[in-house]
């Protein structure tokens, strides 16, 4: 036994030592990646942004408002945090680490829709993995990502099972996808192909109690920190709105109570002219580049106008 | 709790130095540490059901007493069937009952007789299937004398509730018994070997197996609109998958075995290097298949054995259907059995039935040509069987089936799964390491290996391969048995 307990410490020791170094390397290269799935994370982290507006949202969020323009308009400084693929949960995840590690805000610009209000699912859940091992992150996730104490104290494991994240903590050659980004934000330049206008056949407005509590105590927080928030329905093709009427009314009253209680505006772009164009668009629920500036563009107006009140 | 799960490492941890430390010196005190921890195991998994595992155990532990002490051979005999008929009910009622109610009355509909039967809420405990085997194996056994009644309740309890083997098997024999009662020395080599063939096991589990799974599952869920040739190359991942996941298993449970000082029975012996069918199914779950040859095939084989083959052939039948219906309550698995009944068909007539060939290999190593078609004939057979095996009814095997072989066999198909290059290469890489180790009891047996550091390239090779590409998901395909 004797014989067996020392070179199984031994191995484990080597093990342990290994981890620990390899630990060390990944997340060291990670929190510096530019990879899409990091990036707004390690700007936030590494580059002290000091911002007056910032942006929340979904990918709706993330490919359809322009920082540089709502800069040159309301001429104040703008950053997109949104969170691709990503509901409320994860957004006030995002929120929270920009404010550890960042000058508090002025501005909220949430982008709000009829599954902003739900539990995320764990798609990328690997944008965490960098900062996991610090409480702040690990506080903010371990609930609704499902990480465990062996995540954020034991070097290495919680990167297991994601080889393309390794590789890029390791400095390989990976499959990580680095898209252009301005501030956070995606222009996607493409054309509108129908396929997902096609494949929709329910998109109904829900919320999670748990999900509406995260977002009451999120806003909450802005109200008791001065944070002004304003909520944007940014456009959506008609047909959507038109064919399937994902509740529409209920997700209008739903959202206003909040509107009401915290003091809130609502700008509402449902029914702009942008939404009957699929030029503007490069699916059924996302501008494309060209649909986005303009949209930005008038978001801007609007903003301009609202903060000068 | 699985074994790849963080909360069974350190149960595991706790188990091990409290068993082989504190308590070392007394093997009545292990036993009764073992029987805690294996309940306090199973219990973690499913405690509503740790009562009924306790009180199978105690009523087949008093039926082994009676039989012992029966005077009579009409008394013992009478015990040994009540003692069968209570472990087939047993599974009769929790895994088929419902299975037989709504098959009964999807019969009498279709003949025009309408019947008001419902199925009942009956929630089917873990590892039934396993526990019960266990337990009905005792009472045959100490019937025929092949074992002592046990007089330790604590010992014939830990024989069924063991924890390493309680959810997912290997069915070890009543003769396990004697393991239990003997003391355990601590075995350098043993407990070594076992942590190998623990990471030997969670190679094929998380990284060939779960691998395979995000393709079959993706192929499966929607084969409609697959291709052919993915249709056909998804039954082949899913062989592998069923294999890796269930052998994986195995090898984690016997390896914790051996950390224990326990040798537990071999459950798979490289069963795609088979050279028919027969020879598969003496590699593939061997404790389940010799369980059923035992208890099942060899009796029915003598009372048949008036009617010469054809009573070999009746009873490889029934065998067989009965190794379908274990995999669980549907009709899937009654076809899945008899399909391999049938296989078995051409065996025996040829008399190839009972000849164990030699693996032949040639100059480079290589399994000779002609065992080569004997090894990819079975394969295929095998998986033409893993479609009726995985498909939800057999309506959807057939449509499968049509739809390999209707549906342009080389086109992408609409869903376009293309070939998992990578889970190829996992496969390949598990098949040379078994082919390479088939002599051997597992893939990281490392006995002729002297040099530390190969050994440690070895180890954490495989451990880089676990971390980088391991799927963690915490399931088991043999969990739902």
């Amino acid at each position: 036994m004797k014989r067996f307990l020392i070179n199984f410490g031994f191995f484990f020791a080597v093990l342990f030592a290994t981890a620990w170094c390899l630990d060390k390397v990944m997340t060291d290269n990670l929190q510096h990646s530019n990879a899409r799935v990091f990036n707004t994370y390690n700007v936030i982290y590494n580059d002290n942004l000091k911002c007056d507006v910032v942006i929340m949202g979904s990918s709706r969020g993330q490919v359809q408002y322009d920082p540089a323009i709502l800069d040159s308009i309301i001429g104040l400084n703008c950053y997109n945090i949104s969170v691709d693929g990503r509901c409320i949960d994860a957004q006030v995840t995002m929120y929270g680490f920009y404010c550890h590690h960042a000058l508090k805000p002025k501005y909220v610009i949430q982008n709000i829709e009829w599954g902003t209000v739900l539990m995320s699912n764990g798609y990328e859940r690997e944008q965490y993995l960098p900062y996991l091992n610090t409480d702040d992150m690990y506080e903010q996730t371990y609930k609704s990502e499902g990480f465990t104490w062996v995540d954020r104290w034991l070097p290495l494991i919680r990167y297991a099972g994601y080889h393309e994240v390794i590789k890029e903590g390791l400095g390989f050659k990976n499959n990580l996808n680095r898209p252009v980004m301005y501030k956070g934000f995606i222009p996607r330049d493409e054309i509108w192909d129908g396929s997902v206008f096609r494949q929709i056949d329910t998109l109904q407005f829900t919320y999670n109690p748990e999900a509406v509590e995260i977002f009451d105590s999120y806003l909450m927080r802005c109200q008791e920190e001065g944070v002004r928030v304003v909520l944007v329905y940014a456009p959506i093709y008609i047909g959507v709105t038109q064919k399937i009427g994902f509740g529409v009314q209920e997700m209008f009253d739903f959202y206003q109570s909040f509107a009401d209680r915290y003091e809130m505006p609502i700008l509402d772009y449902t029914y702009d002219s942008l939404c009957y164009d699929t030029n503007f668009f490069y699916n059924a629920t996302h501008l494309n580049k060209t649909g986005a500036e303009i949209f930005t563009s008038k978001l801007a107006m609007d903003l301009r106008k609202l903060f000068a009140e | 709790m699985v074994f790849n799960s963080t909360p069974f490492v350190l149960f595991f941890v706790v188990v091990f130095f409290v068993y082989w430390f504190p308590l070392k010196r007394t093997t009545k005190a292990q036993n009764v540490f073992l029987l805690v921890a294996s309940y306090f195991f199973y219990g973690y998994a499913d405690w509503k059901m740790l009562p009924l595992l306790m009180v199978a155990t105690a009523v087949f532990y008093f039926l082994g007493i009676g039989i012992g002490r029966s005077e009579s051979e009409k008394k013992a005999s009478w015990l040994r069937t009540l003692g069968v008929v209570l472990g087939v009910g047993l599974l009769l009622y929790f895994k088929y009952l419902n299975f037989f109610i709504e098959s009964f009355a999807n019969l009498f509909e279709r003949i025009g007789l309408h019947t008001n039967w419902h199925s009942f809420n009956i929630i089917m405990p873990l590892g039934v299937s396993f526990f019960t085997f266990r337990l009905i194996s005792y009472v045959l056994d100490v019937y025929n004398g092949e074992v002592e009644p046990t007089r330790d309740v604590v010992e014939f309890a830990t024989y069924i509730a063991f924890f390493p083997c309680i959810l997912s098997g290997p069915i070890d024999k009543p003769k396990f018994i004697s393991q239990i009662h003997q003391k355990r020395e601590f075995n350098y080599e043993q407990a070594v070997d076992g942590l190998r063939q623990i990471l030997w096991g969670l190679f094929k589990k998380l990284v060939v197996a779960d691998n395979c799974a995000v393709y079959v599952d993706q192929v499966f869920s929607s084969y409609t609109d697959q291709s052919g040739s993915a249709l056909f190359f998804a039954a082949i991942l899913c062989s592998f998958q069923v294999y890796a996941d269930f052998s994986g298993y195995s090898d984690m449970a016997i390896g914790v075995g051996k950390l224990l000082g326990f040798s537990i029975t071999r459950n798979f012996n490289n069963p795609f290097f088979a050279l028919n069918v027969a020879d598969f199914w003496r590699r593939w779950h061997m404790s389940l298949t010799s369980w059923i040859t035992d208890y099942v095939f060899t009796p029915l084989n003598f009372q048949f054995r008036r009617w010469g083959k054809v009573g070999m052939i009746m009873a490889i039948l029934i065998n067989m259907v009965v190794v379908g219906l274990w995999h669980g309550a549907n009709w899937t698995f009654v076809v899945f059995g008899l399909y391999h009944g049938l296989l078995f068909v051409p065996l025996v007539l040829s008399g190839a039935f009972m000849k164990k060939d030699q693996l032949r290999t040639n100059r480079i190593g290589l399994p000779a040509l002609k065992d080569l078609g004997g090894m990819l004939l079975t394969f295929t057979l095998v998986s033409i069987g893993v479609i009726i095996f995985r498909a939800e009814s057999i309506g959807q095997a057939l449509e499968f089936f049509s739809r390999i072989f209707s549906v342009g066999f080389f086109s992408v198909g609409i869903a376009g799964a293309g070939i998992p290059r990578r889970t190829c290469l996992f496969v390949a890489i598990m098949l040379v390491i078994e082919w390479m180790q088939r002599n051997q009891e597992h893939g990281l047996v490392l006995k002729g290996v002297k040099s530390v550091f190969v050994r440690y390239v070895c180890y954490f090779g495989i451990l880089s391969f676990v971390f980088m590409y391991g799927v963690f998901n915490e399931t088991f395909v043999y969990f739902q048995f």
